[in-house]
């Protein structure tokens, strides 16, 4: 009852913020509430991918500003977004926060008949492959050090096409197609959309976790992907366990009910977190704690200090 | 890059066209599939910043171009990085909907007048370089505030200057703050209907939008459409400069096709039909051979001490 009466209050909390959440912001002012201009003016410097998974623009942008005193953001889709994934074009900002799915399934020619070179799914939809300059940029990129925000839907980015990339996010999800991942055949993903859960953090004493240690209540999209639990440091569970794991997983993979984790990926710091997907979540005051603090955890000395420490080799 | 560019240009607008495709599908109540496009879609590059504006009504108005434009957007300062003629050659049109340069530094100048922020010098000089290859440009509304106060050669590429909070220069002249307008209801006339961004406007069209008053430079433009607003007291913005009611014209800039369109505040004009057809015939003669056959016979040179690309072409 207890669980049910803090589901309901979330709930209600969340409504209302919906019910409050303007359609647009009028010209000339910022929706980041107090004057915060679009884009926000704190002092670190986001860069934030999207594209290849549609979302609610107005809603997920209000969101970001509003983080305005902490980060100052610059949206950037894909294709553009592959030139800024290098060395030479992220230089100026401290953390890529990623929500995109890049290399997303598709149809297998060009509008003028051109096959696309990648992988032909189950589904028949072809998933292109990323060009060799992504592939190399993105490499020297991580190498270098930088911090690394991924979100959600991001961890579906590449997965048949470009393996690295999802030991550098720490998972890997189709919801859409069956997969392979680590050698190992498994059916198409679940995503289980508006679902009650309580995230327990099972690191309190890591910097993201300040402030949120009892763990919070959230009605978000759940998962249940691959992720590489013995590659990544727990961060944050949910107590959301599908009925039949082995529908989305195959029998050879375990469900595991990480939702947020943090990791090194050759000498850049990795945050991912599985939470994210609507307004319920983006308007959640603790999901926007836990956000904030991965953002500031991401970008600072001591993980790119940490990462450079323990360094993990993925592109060979 | 450029092929996977290419690729994931292509993927785009599949997947737009299919969304497209199911919308359209599901509004005629009929499943038969869209002809095949005689033609490759134009790719734009939407860049913004620097002044606010509803993001999901903006977006929209560029989904529903169609699957004849595949748009990506980019924001400032990342939008410098396509300043550059090699990182925008995947992409056959910028359209501009941003206003950078006008937050004030804390400083003031030596002329004790506030100072703004200002691009690198070296994505000036790529700027220049892309426009000497020929990129076609299309600024819409309140791009034309862009720069305006320490890139005298950016005006001269729009083809005036704005700045509604702070009092500009354009080609050495002091002008008041701008004006603007909220909502007026404006009658537009086509002033030239032979030209292509005009392509089925007919004599005109009504439109709630926000009307302007600002020095354009009338004489170095080709004019398209005009506006039936005047502004009360046109010499508190525009001091002894007469009013222009033009509201979109075409020019060149070094070797680009150019577009300028004042309409597109928000919703009001997005929505409208009119506005549509206008926006997307701008990108299809910016993104055309015809434009930039055009361009390059009528050049303008702009740029006085930078050399053009040997090897760029657009």
């Amino acid at each position: 009852m207890k669980k049910f009466l803090a589901f309901a209050v979330v709930a209600a909390v969340s409504a209302t913020l919906l019910a409050q959440n303007p359609p647009a912001a009028p010209a000339g002012k910022g929706s980041g509430g107090s004057g915060m201009p679009q884009g926000g003016r704190g002092p670190i410097k986001l860069l934030l991918i999207t594209k290849g998974h549609g979302f609610e623009r107005n809603p997920y942008f209000q969101m970001w500003d509003a983080l305005g005193e902490t980060v100052t953001w610059t949206h950037v889709e894909h294709p553009a977004a592959d030139l800024m994934m290098t060395p030479q074009y992220a230089k100026n900002f401290d953390v890529l926060a990623f929500f995109d799915l890049g290399g997303p399934g598709g149809p297998t020619t060009t509008w003028d008949g051109k096959p696309i070179e990648g992988h032909l799914s189950s589904n028949k939809r072809l998933y292109p492959n990323p060009s060799p300059e992504l592939k190399t940029g993105f490499r020297d990129l991580l190498r270098q050090g930088k911090g690394m925000v991924f979100l959600h839907h991001a961890s579906a980015a590449w997965v048949h096409t470009w393996p690295e990339y999802a030991e550098v996010v720490g998972g890997a999800c189709d919801w859409s197609a069956n997969t392979t991942i680590r050698g190992i055949d498994m059916p198409n993903h679940l995503a289980a959309g508006s679902t009650p859960q309580h995230i327990t953090i099972v690191n309190p004493k890591h910097p993201i976790a300040e402030g949120l240690t009892d763990g919070f209540d959230l009605i978000d999209e759940a998962y249940a992907c691959a992720w590489f639990e013995d590659s990544v440091t727990p961060i944050a569970r949910t107590d959301f366990r599908p009925a039949d794991p082995a529908r989305y997983l195959g029998t050879k993979w375990p469900y595991s009910n990480l939702s947020a984790w943090v990791k090194v990926s050759e000498n850049s710091p990795v945050f991912y977190g599985q939470m994210g997907h609507g307004p319920s979540a983006w308007f959640n005051p603790k999901y926007r704690q836990f956000l904030t603090n991965a953002i500031k955890w991401a970008a600072s000395p001591e993980a790119l200090a940490w990462a450079k420490a323990n360094p993990t080799r993925i592109f060979k | 890059m450029k092929k996977g560019l290419n690729a994931g240009l292509a993927l785009a607008f599949v997947v737009s066209a299919i969304t497209l495709a199911s919308v359209r599908i599901a509004g005629q109540g009929s499943g038969a599939p869209l002809p095949p496009l005689t033609k490759a879609p134009v790719r734009v590059l939407l860049i913004t910043k620097g002044h606010s504006f509803d993001r999901q009504g903006l977006m929209e108005l560029f989904d529903r171009l169609g699957r004849e434009v595949v748009w990506t957007h980019v924001q400032h300062p990342a939008a410098q990085v396509f300043y550059n003629q090699k990182n925008a050659a995947n992409f056959d049109v910028l359209a501009f909907y941003d206003a950078p340069g006008r937050v004030k530094r804390p400083t003031m100048g030596k002329d004790g007048k506030p100072t703004f922020d200002e691009v690198p010098p070296a994505s000036k000089v790529d700027f220049a370089q892309m426009l000497m290859a020929g990129k076609g440009l299309v600024f819409m509304h309140h791009a034309i505030s862009a720069w305006t106060h320490n890139w005298p050669e950016y005006q001269e590429v729009v083809g005036g200057a704005c700045d509604w909070s702070n009092e500009i220069v354009l080609r050495k002249e002091p002008f008041p703050e701008s004006g603007a307008f909220g909502g007026q209801k404006q009658h537009i006339t086509v002033v030239d209907k032979t030209h292509p961004v005009v392509e089925g406007l007919g004599d005109g069209f009504d439109i709630v939008d926000e009307a302007y008053a600002c020095p354009y430079n009338e004489k170095d433009v080709h004019p398209l459409l005009r506006t039936d607003y005047v502004p009360q007291e046109p010499a508190r913005f525009l001091g002894k400069r007469p009013h222009s009611n033009l509201t979109a014209w075409v020019k060149t800039a070094e070797n680009s096709p150019v577009v300028w369109i004042q309409h597109g505040h928000n919703a009001s004009a997005w929505t409208n039909p009119s506005f549509q057809k206008l926006l997307f015939n701008a990108i299809q003669w910016a993104g055309s051979a015809e434009a930039r056959a055009w361009a390059k016979k009528n050049p303008t040179k702009i740029f006085r001490n930078v050399k053009p690309l040997r090897t760029a072409t657009n």
